[in-house]
């Protein structure tokens, strides 16, 4: 049945926004499946040349489910929060997949092989930083999303202060703190292995 | 400081389990890792002394975390993300003021963008207040690092007084975060948008304004930089008058002329992106995909050119949309800026228009070239820019309307015809009258020249007709044809006009007649009949363009100017009575409208005969006069008479004859008689078809009158297809987002979900909210009646219902707007507003 993305959407995200966090579950689908379709969409030579900055992608998402409707900063920042998780999903399935097959042998360069590329250029291991992050949510589950934000869905700290709703300094220290202890696991497990 | 339980030894969380004490032990290293770098980094080392003397599992576990720390440098921050400017004043660049940073001590902010954000500072050597603009972190990159040190040195030798001079670049670091930046001249201006809107800053003020930026974007040329991001906030009116073009070079350089690159900001892109030539787009036609040459600099200039001096930009986004943006951009032509401002000579125009072509090649070649060719402007000199000829322009025309070229050769066949007439009919009876070898000469002159047009149409080719290759071939002739002779030149523009004009594009229409009637003033004064003839005609014109005012006054002109060179009742007098009669209910003088046509028309029946085709228009008129009164037999009983003499007139096989009947059918319907309706709408739709093809406007009116009868008469599948043909028409002659379109599907919709169709019925609301959306905005009333319908149509479960009426009432709509109506077609009437609803009413005119 036609169902109405933009509508869901902005729906959702208001009720994301008023705490219900099924809301925000069943955000996830929708926004996962418009990366995905937006980052085959734009690299399948649409813009050949182009290199697409993920954050565009995101972006592009942003603008084609929530569109022009008048949102509260609020709800967008729910959405960015959304995308942030949709993001680090699709980088990582996607950087497993390339893994797996670049040992099975050929394999045509993909439109997710750029921004993943983004995301590694600063020879970041995007696997153990999933999984890092993931024990790093058993630990805090405020500084694991502070990550997500910052870092797939590009957030600044005022910006994460407003989604989460913390003061910014709370923020800054919790960035701080998550930022170190992620370093000290990936690195420090690259240097002892 | 009381004991952690179960530290491990090399400081790490255990993961594996009793997550609830790892997570309370975390939580406690965090906030002492917090207080630590909140301290200056010289009283830390005796903060961890003072816990190694409590625990010191805990003190080394914080000494590793705080190495890891200043290690991290940019390690997680973001690629790029951190140009994601979600909102103005988010960041918080307040947070530099009072800072010194490579030297420079940080003042102010002057402003904060997508790309980074300027300060005002001062610089310790030399000592001067500088503009410095750091780039966002997440813009940094090593490539942007080196790019800035291989191409800055480059910039930094731009000086002209026209440009704000980039004395350095640098590499800054900012707490261990890497902040490239440029320190620029510090101007103190105001922006140019806002140095424009001043009204009593004269043309040739603006014009001088224009030719410094350009000579300013010219040194830069000579100097291989390229702008790339050529807008009014990025030139400043600096106090001495001379505007200074800012960051020349910088959007290369940030490697953000990449239109996507800078999609970070939908603000911020929209107005970047309307100065940015198709070029930039990556469009193949432009030339080039995504290459980016002098030549683009030259097309924001003339943007900015037609911005400052018609007070818009050529091309409008309503919806604010990207993709529609650049689609625009890419695909469409700029209207001619006299439109906008008519008080621009055109010389002007012809200097903008050529710096904005879509086709680069026809652009100036340098912004020397274009500030010259203001020089001469403001000089008086004759300008080296030429008009784009007809016959370029009608090429393009007919490019963009695939559509109704098939339209056009039985337009033209028509139209070649009346001339061929006329030109018979003035030398039999007006020779004497008329200063008759001038007018003959110049009807027969222009009958040859449609004459040759219509023969290069080759026989052998069949029925269709590359109506592009004819008017291209013929009006490369209008040149050379009729140089010295302005009155033969003035007819052709007329007739071009006219053609026009039953295209329906009123606007290319319009702007023909006013050359013919520049031609005719200048050639025969302004009280010659074909003078005259141009004014009405431009009056008809304006008034299909909704300028009632323009129409009014050159309506007037040509009523005063024909009575006292033709008289009261003479034919042309008359229509244009008729004219005015029928502009008049636009004021909501329907009384006196309908009187005033029952004058014309008594006096038309006087003197030209009760069959002649002015009378027959005056009495369709007068029908739908009645009609809009509601006196329904009335009107019905004047088609009838109508349609039978034009019948007797031109016989079954005529537009109009098609057109009456089409009324006739219209009114049978008013009446109830529907299944008489039927059958005339049947007979009227394929004579339209037949005649006028079927890509015309008038089949789609009549597609559209017999399915709105289909479906009264409840035959709701037998409805839908004259609906998709109504449809199919207009989104190719008016395009798939116009609101006659909407209108038609609104109707297509309907009639599915009325005939129990509705999954068909929401899968077409679904696709008329997001057009509706583009038109009219997301939360118009118009857009949200259709989204009303789509969930209706969709039978919904209440709770889903209610979200959406919970999300409208959130808009701006009142609570009566969501209540379900019966009353569809009252929703449907009120889709589009009256003086844009799809015109019911057959369309009869004459000039």
């Amino acid at each position: 049945m036609a169902t109405h993305p933009a509508d869901d959407v902005t729906i959702l995200l208001a009720a994301a926004t008023a705490g219900d966090d099924a809301a925000a579950n069943r955000l996830l689908p929708l926004v996962y499946e418009e990366l995905r379709g937006l980052a085959a969409s734009y690299l399948r030579g649409e813009s050949a040349g182009h290199t697409l900055p993920p954050t565009a992608l995101v972006h592009g998402a942003y603008l084609k489910l929530v569109g022009q409707r008048e949102t509260h900063w609020k709800d967008r920042g729910h959405f960015f929060a959304v995308a942030a998780t949709a993001m680090r999903r699709i980088l990582v399935n996607h950087v497993r997949d390339r893994r797996r097959l670049k040992r099975g042998g050929d394999r045509g360069r993909e439109a997710l092989d750029d921004i993943a590329d983004r995301f590694e250029e600063g020879s970041i291991d995007l696997l153990a930083l999933d999984a890092a992050l993931d024990r790093l949510r058993h630990l805090s589950e405020r500084q694991a999303r502070v990550v997500e934000l910052r870092f797939f869905a590009g957030l600044t700290p005022p910006q994460v202060a407003e989604v989460t709703g913390e003061s910014e300094r709370s923020v800054h220290r919790d960035w701080a703190a998550a930022r170190a202890w992620l370093r000290g696991e990936i690195e420090g497990k690259d240097r002892d292995a | 400081m009381p004991d952690v339980p179960d530290a491990n030894p090399d400081g790490k969380p255990n993961t594996s389990s009793g997550d609830a004490s790892a997570g309370a032990r975390w939580t406690r290293m965090s906030d002492l890792f917090g207080d630590a770098i909140e301290l200056p980094s010289d009283r830390r080392a005796a903060f961890i002394e003072q816990l190694a003397r409590s625990d010191t599992t805990l003190s080394a576990e914080l000494d590793r975390l705080l190495r890891f720390h200043a290690a991290a440098g940019a390690f997680l921050e973001p690629p790029i993300a951190a140009s994601l400017q979600l909102g103005a004043g988010l960041d918080a660049p307040h947070a530099f003021v009072g800072r010194t940073i490579d030297g420079y001590r940080i003042l102010r902010t002057i402003a904060t963008g997508g790309m980074g954000v300027v300060f005002e500072a001062e610089q310790e050597s030399p000592a001067r207040r500088v503009a410095l603009k750091f780039v966002h972190p997440g813009l940094a990159s090593r490539a942007l690092s080196q790019r800035l040190v291989r191409e800055g040195a480059a910039l930094a030798r731009l000086r002209h007084p026209g440009i704000a001079q980039i004395f350095a670049v640098g590499n800054g670091d900012v707490d261990g975060t890497p902040f490239p930046y440029l320190v620029m001249e510090l101007v103190d201006g105001k922006p140019l948008n806002e140095v424009a809107a001043d009204p009593t800053l004269g043309t040739r003020a603006r014009v001088a304004m224009l030719i410094a930026i350009a000579e300013a974007v010219q040194h830069a040329q000579e100097k291989g930089v390229i702008h790339r991001d050529l807008k009014p906030s990025n030139v400043l009116g600096a106090p001495d008058g001379r505007p200074r073009v800012l960051d020349f070079g910088v959007a290369r350089l940030l490697d953000a002329d990449s239109p996507l690159s800078m999609a970070t900001m939908p603000g911020m892109l929209v107005g970047t992106l309307r100065y940015m030539s198709p070029e930039q787009f990556g469009d193949g036609s432009g030339g080039g995909s995504g290459e980016v040459d002098t030549r683009s600099d030259i097309y924001s200039l003339g943007v900015m050119a037609y911005e400052l001096l018609s007070g818009r930009l050529p091309f409008d986004a309503p919806s604010g949309s990207i993709a529609e943006t650049i689609r625009v951009i890419v695909e469409c032509e700029p209207p001619p800026l006299r439109r906008f401002a008519p008080s621009v000579g055109r010389d002007l125009e012809c200097i903008v228009m050529k710096a904005i072509d879509r086709d680069r090649n026809r652009r100036y070649s340098s912004a020397g070239a274009l500030a010259a060719d203001f020089q001469r402007f403001l000089d008086g000199e004759p300008i080296e820019a030429r008009p784009a000829t007809t016959a370029y322009q009608l090429t393009r025309f007919a490019a963009r309307h695939r559509g109704v070229v098939a339209g056009i050769a039985a337009t033209l066949l028509v139209l070649l015809l009346g001339l061929v007439l006329y030109a018979g009919e003035a030398d039999r009876a007006h020779r004497e009258a008329l200063r008759a070898t001038d007018a003959a000469n110049t009807s027969q002159a222009v009958s040859d020249f449609m004459v040759r047009m219509m023969a290069r149409v080759d026989p052998n080719r069949g029925g269709s007709v590359d109506i592009r290759a004819l008017v291209r071939g013929a009006l490369d002739d209008i040149a050379p044809s009729f140089e010295a002779q302005p009155i033969q030149a003035a007819a052709v523009h007329n007739e071009m006009g006219t053609i026009f004009y039953n295209l329906r594009d009123y606007e290319s229409a319009a702007q023909e007649y006013e050359i013919a009637l520049r031609l005719r003033d200048a050639a025969l004064g302004p009280n010659a009949e074909a003078s005259l003839d141009s004014v009405n005609a431009l009056g008809q014109t304006k008034a299909q363009l909704g300028h009632h005012d323009e129409a009014t006054a050159l309506y007037r002109r040509a009523l005063d100017g024909r009575r006292s060179l033709l008289g009261e009742d003479a034919p042309k007098t008359l229509i244009v009575r008729s004219n005015m009669a029928v502009a008049l209910p636009v004021e909501g003088k329907h009384a006196e409208a309908e009187a005033m046509l029952r004058e014309v028309l008594a006096s038309q029946e006087r003197t030209l005969g009760d069959g002649a085709k002015a009378t027959l228009i005056t009495m369709g008129n007068i029908a739908s006069a009645c009609r809009r009164d509601r006196r329904y037999e009335e009107a019905y009983e004047l088609r009838c008479t109508c349609y039978e003499r034009f019948l007797a007139l031109n016989g079954r096989d005529h537009a109009m004859t098609a057109i009456a009947e089409n009324a006739v059918a219209q009114s049978l319907h008013d009446l109830g008689r529907l299944s008489e309706s039927d059958d005339r709408f049947r007979a009227a739709r394929d004579g339209l078809a037949r005649t006028l093809g079927p890509d015309h406007r008038d089949t789609a009116v009549a597609e559209n009158n017999w399915g709105e009868l289909l479906v009264d008469a409840r035959r709701f599948d037998e409805a839908v297809p004259h609906f998709v043909a109504a449809r199919a028409i207009h989104e190719r002659i008016s395009g798939p987002d116009h609101r006659v379109t909407l209108a038609i599907i609104n109707r297509q919709a309907s009639a599915l979900a009325a005939g129990g169709r509705r999954a068909e019925a929401a899968e077409l609301y679904h696709e008329l909210v997001e057009r509706s959306g583009r038109t009219f905005g997301p939360s118009h009333g118009r857009t949200i009646d259709v989204a009303l319908s789509e969930a209706e149509a969709i039978a919904p479960p209440l709770s889903r219902l209610r979200k959406r009426c919970w999300y409208y009432s959130k808009r701006r709509q009142p609570l009566s707007r969501l209540a379900p109506s019966n009353a569809r077609r009252e929703r449907h009437a009120s889709f589009i507003p009256p003086n844009e609803r799809i015109a019911a009413e057959p369309s009869l005119s004459e000039r």
